[in-house]
C-alpha cells in the first residue's frame, strides 16, 4: 500500500473511527490512541476490500475490540463504571443537543455502542452484530433496553 | 427532542490533526519492511483454455474428523484403574513408619527440593477426552443438540406492549419441546454438564482475568467469549399459561423488561412445570460445532497443558473446510482431575487463506473479472497441506468470474500466521476460461 493510499483510507475514515472510539471512551485521548492504533493495524496487515462497506465495517469492528482491549487492562480494571465523559472536546449548539447527547453517553457502554453503531452509522442489526461479535438477539435485546432507558432518561418525548 | 441531537454533536467531533501525521508517519517504516517481504514468486501459466468443469473441482474433501473410540476405551480404562482419578498412572511406594518420620522431619527440606510428581499421565488421552467432552457440551448448551419429542411441546406468543415496532417485526410464536435426554431434567443440569468440563477458577475473557466458575447458572459464563449462559438457558418460565401471549413489558414501564419474558424469546431451553425443554429452532435446526483434527498437546508439564484442536463452526461457507478454526485449550491438574482452565482461539485457516488469495487477485488486472467475494473463495477453498511450523498451507480452489462460471484454477502457497504477514507467498494459476473485461468487478477500490 502506497503512503498516498495510507492517506486516502485515514482521510476517508478517521472520523468514523474516532467517532466510535469516542462513544466507547468518552475522552479525547484514548479515543485518538486507539483510532491511531486501528489505522496502524490495517496498514500493516495490507488488507484490500472489495468495497468501501466492508472496509469501513472491519475498522469499526478492530476499533471496537481495541476499546474492549484498552477497558480490559489494569488501567480501567477498577474505574469501569466512573469514567467520566470530556467535555472539553464537545460542542452543544442547543442545550437539547447536550441533553440527549449526555443521556447516551451516561448508558452503560454496551449499550452506547450499540446505539452509536445503529442510530450514527446506520448499521442493521445483522451488522452490528459483525461487528460487535455479540448474535443478532443480543444486539436486538441491547437495542430494545438501550431505547428503553433512554426514554426512561429523557422523557416520552424523546424521538428515536 | 430526537436521537439526531447526538448525531449533531458527534458530527463535530475529530481527531487532531496531529493523529494524521503520527499515523502515516509510524506506519513509514513498516511499510517499506512489508513491500520487500511481499515480493512473492508468482508462477501465473497464462491464459489457457479449458472447457467444462475442472476434476480438481470435484476431489473429495475428506472430512479430517475422526472418532478414536480406542481413545475413550483407553480413557475408561484408565479412570477404572486409578479409581475416577484421571488417567494418572500413579507410581506408588511402600511408605514405613520409620519413612513417614524422616517426610516429617524433613518437611521444610523437601518443600525445597525439585517437585516433580511421581505421576506419568496419558497426555493424548487426557486431551482427547476433555476436548470431547467440552465440545458435546457446548454444543448441547448453545446449539439444542438434545432428543426431543416434538409431540410434546408449549408455545407462547411474543410481544411488547410498548412497543409495537418490536412486536411487529422480532416477537411473535415461540415453541419448545420436550427433552427426552434422561441426563437433563433443568437448565440447571444443562449448566452443570457444561461446567463439569472447567476448572474451579477459569479465565475470564472479559476482564483478563481469572474467577471463580459459578455454581448458579444464572451467573454462569461461556468459558469462549465471556457472555453468560443465560443467553441459552433461559430459566423456569412456569408462570405463563401454554398457548398464552408473553409481554416482554407487562408493567407497561419501559424502562421495565420482564426477564423470564425475554427467556421466552431467545432462550435455546427452558425450565416448565419441572421439566426442560428446547427452542423448536434450535433443535430442528440441528446446526454443532465438530472437531476436524485431533488433539495436538503443545505443551505439557505435571499440572498444566496446552492443546489445540481445529474445527469446523457451523456456518454458510464452512461446509466443506477441512481445517476450519483453531481452538487452543489450556488445560490445568486440579484436585486430582485436569480440567479447562481456559479456551482461546488461534488460525482459521481456510479463512485467513481466502483473506490473503482476495487480496492477492485484487491486485492483478487480468483477473479483474474473477468474484473475490471472500465467502465464496472459502465456498471452494481445499487446503492441500498445512506446515504447522511454518504456518504456511498450501491450497487450491476453483474459483469463478462475476457470472459464477468456473474461470480459474489456482494453487497457491499462503502464510496464514496472524501475527505475521498474511500474503499468497506464491501463485500457480491456470484460466478456465479467457478473461472477459465486461466481466470486471465494480466498485473495487485498488485495482491496480
Amino acid at each position: 500500500m502506497t503512503t498516498e493510499q495510507m492517506a486516502e483510507l485515514y482521510d476517508k475514515y478517521k472520523n468514523a473511527v474516532y467517532r466510535m472510539a469516542f462513544a466507547y471512551c468518552k475522552n479525547k485521548a484514548d479515543a485518538e490512541d486507539i483510532m491511531q492504533e486501528t489505522f496502524i493495524k490495517l496498514f500493516t496487515a495490507d488488507i484490500r476490500f472489495e468495497d468501501s462497506d466492508k472496509e469501513k465495517s472491519w475498522l469499526l469492528k478492530v476499533t471496537v475490540n481495541k476499546c474492549k482491549d484498552m477497558f480490559r487492562s489494569l488501567r480501567y480494571k477498577y474505574s469501569l463504571t466512573a469514567i467520566p465523559l470530556e467535555e472539553a472536546s464537545l460542542v452543544y449548539e442547543t442545550p437539547e443537543e447536550s441533553e440527549v447527547y449526555h443521556a447516551v453517553m451516561s448508558l452503560p457502554t454496551k449499550y452506547r455502542l450499540v446505539i452509536h453503531l445503529y442510530y450514527y452509522e446506520d448499521y442493521s442489526v445483522k451488522e452490528i452484530s459483525r461487528i460487535t461479535g455479540n448474535n443478532e438477539s443480543a444486539v436486538q435485546t441491547q437495542l430494545y433496553r438501550a431505547r428503553k432507558k433512554l426514554k426512561k432518561i429523557l422523557g416520552k418525548e424523546l424521538r428515536l | 427532542m430526537n436521537i439526531n441531537d447526538y448525531k449533531k454533536v458527534t458530527d463535530r467531533l475529530e481527531p487532531d490533526e496531529r493523529c494524521r501525521k503520527e499515523v502515516l508517519g509510524m506506519n513509514k517504516g513498516e511499510n517499506k519492511i512489508k513491500q520487500n517481504i511481499n515480493e512473492f514468486d508468482e508462477k501465473v501459466s497464462g491464459v489457457e483454455v479449458k472447457h467444462g468443469h475442472s476434476a480438481m473441482k470435484y476431489i473429495s474433501i475428506a472430512a479430517a474428523f475422526v472418532l478414536v473410540a480406542g481413545g475413550i476405551g483407553t480413557t475408561s480404562y484408565f479412570m477404572h484403574r486409578n479409581g475416577g482419578s484421571q488417567f494418572a498412572d500413579t507410581v506408588e511406594e511402600e511408605t514405613t513408619a520409620e519413612d513417614t518420620e524422616t517426610v516429617i522431619e524433613d518437611a521444610n527440606e523437601i518443600a525445597t527440593e525439585e517437585t516433580a510428581p511421581p505421576v506419568d499421565y496419558d497426555y493424548e488421552a487426557i486431551a482427547q477426552e476433555l476436548t470431547d467432552k467440552y465440545l458435546e457440551s457446548a454444543n448441547i448448551m448453545r446449539c439444542g443438540c438434545v432428543d426431543f419429542d416434538a409431540n410434546d411441546s408449549i408455545t407462547f406468543y411474543t410481544y411488547d406492549s410498548t412497543d409495537d415496532y418490536w412486536s411487529n417485526n422480532y416477537g411473535g410464536q415461540r415453541t419448545f419441546c420436550k427433552v427426552t435426554d434422561d441426563r437433563f431434567h433443568s437448565c440447571q443440569d444443562i449448566y452443570d454438564y457444561y461446567k463439569q468440563n472447567l476448572a474451579l477458577t477459569t479465565y475470564d475473557t472479559r476482564f483478563d482475568t481469572d474467577t471463580i466458575t459459578p455454581a448458579d447458572f444464572k451467573n454462569g459464563i461461556f468459558i469462549e467469549d465471556g457472555c453468560t449462559v443465560m443467553s441459552w438457558l433461559g430459566g423456569d418460565v412456569s408462570k405463563f399459561e401454554n398457548g398464552s401471549r408473553v409481554d416482554l413489558s407487562p408493567t407497561h414501564d419501559e424502562e421495565c423488561v420482564e426477564e423470564t419474558a425475554m427467556a421466552v424469546n431467545n432462550a435455546a431451553y427452558v425450565d416448565y412445570n419441572g421439566e426442560i425443554y428446547v427452542n423448536k429452532n434450535y433443535a430442528e435446526r440441528g446446526a454443532k460445532e465438530s472437531f476436524t483434527s485431533e488433539p495436538e498437546i503443545t505443551e505439557k508439564s505435571a499440572d498444566k497443558m496446552v492443546v489445540s484442536r481445529f474445527l469446523k463452526p457451523p456456518y454458510t461457507g464452512y461446509e466443506n473446510v477441512k481445517y476450519g478454526e483453531e481452538l487452543i485449550f489450556t488445560l490445568i491438574f486440579e484436585n486430582d482431575e485436569w480440567k479447562i482452565k481456559s479456551i482461546g482461539h488461534g488460525i482459521s485457516l481456510e479463512y485467513y487463506s481466502a483473506i490473503a488469495i482476495q487480496c492477492y487477485l485484487e491486485k492483478i488486472d487480468e483477473y479483474k473479472d474473477i468474484d473475490i467475494d471472500c465467502m465464496d473463495i472459502l465456498t471452494s477453498l481445499e487446503v492441500l497441506d498445512y506446515n504447522k511450523e511454518t504456518k504456511i498451507c498450501k491450497v487450491h480452489a476453483v474459483l469463478h468470474d462475476t457470472q459464477g462460471v468456473d474461470a480459474i484454477d489456482m494453487t497457491a502457497d499462503v502464510n496464514v500466521n496472524p501475527n505475521g504477514n498474511l500474503a499468497v507467498i506464491s501463485a500457480d494459476i491456470t484460466r478456465l476460461k479467457e478473461y472477459d473485461s465486461s466481466l470486471d468487478r465494480q466498485g473495487i477500490l485498488y485495482a491496480n
